[in-house]
């Protein structure tokens, strides 16, 4: 069993990656936001490897800090609360009771979108460009999500 | 077919909540099979009516259905009745079971 130091210095360390995530990710949906996407735009993808670039980033830094956030902080944060972890859902649950994240729904709804960005890249352009708008707009939950678990860590930090 | 009668249930009032009962639903994939184990639970939905946002009923269909079976995975794949077959469809229609 490892000790509280060593618990809390690894929650410290993923608090920074996900700071770092969470810049990465708002900066390739703010240019993507720019751009006004429409379904021409997403049927150019085939043609523009300066767009299609712009769009696999914004996929993986979305889901790089949905994973980092809910699949390494989370638990860790659990461990170092001395709460019980568990299955995925139920870290879900015990983390939207500590107001970590606003809703295991959503979040889980999040977790699909990003399965579909990957997905309908090959089946159809007016479904990419849906996911696609979709998850700029979830952009603003991930974002407040990395803020709210990095200021509850602040306070274990400060006892 | 290998999805317990407690698991059907749940699947038809939850798709029966989001997009009524005339909704068709068919369960495809690994779990048609009853020689194999385990696998997530892939789900075809043919609603009477169109949808405007199918992408966003998908996502939010696949969560509820992940939250009330207990962390199982559920794949939902809406066919909008206006929309073309596609090749999964046609899959999962020849090889679906209703549930």
């Amino acid at each position: 069993m490892s000790s509280i130091q060593d618990r809390l210095f690894l929650i410290t360390q993923l608090v920074k990656v996900t700071q770092k995530e969470a810049r990465y990710l708002t900066r390739t949906a703010n240019r993507l936001n720019e751009l006004n996407i429409n379904l021409s735009w997403v049927e150019s993808l085939d043609n523009n490897d300066l767009h299609s670039e712009m769009l696999d980033a914004f996929v993986s830094r979305y889901g790089r800090l949905q994973d980092t956030l809910g699949d390494k902080l989370l638990p860790a944060m659990l461990r170092g609360s001395l709460e019980k972890t568990g299955s995925q859902l139920d870290n879900l649950l015990r983390a939207e009771k500590l107001g970590w994240i606003e809703s295991t729904q959503i979040w889980i709804e999040m977790r699909e979108l990003r399965n579909r960005l990957v997905h309908e890249y090959i089946e159809s352009p007016s479904n990419l460009l849906s996911a696609l708008q979709q998850a700029l707009t979830c952009v603003t939950i991930l974002i407040e999500t990395q803020d709210r678990m990095a200021n509850y860590v602040k306070t274990i930090e400060q006892i | 077919m290998r999805l317990d009668d407690k698991t059907r249930e749940i699947i038809k009032n939850e798709v029966a909540n989001q997009l009524g009962s005339e909704a068709i639903i068919r369960l495809f994939g690994s779990r048609v099979d009853d020689s194999e184990r385990g696998g997530d639970i892939d789900l075809l939905i043919e609603p009477s009516h169109s949808l405007a946002k199918r992408i966003q009923i998908e996502c939010q269909l696949a969560a509820r259905l992940y939250i009330k079976l207990g962390g199982r995975k559920v794949d939902v794949l809406i066919k909008d009745p206006h929309d073309p077959i596609l090749a999964v469809h046609e899959q999962a229609l020849k090889n679906g079971i209703v549930l």
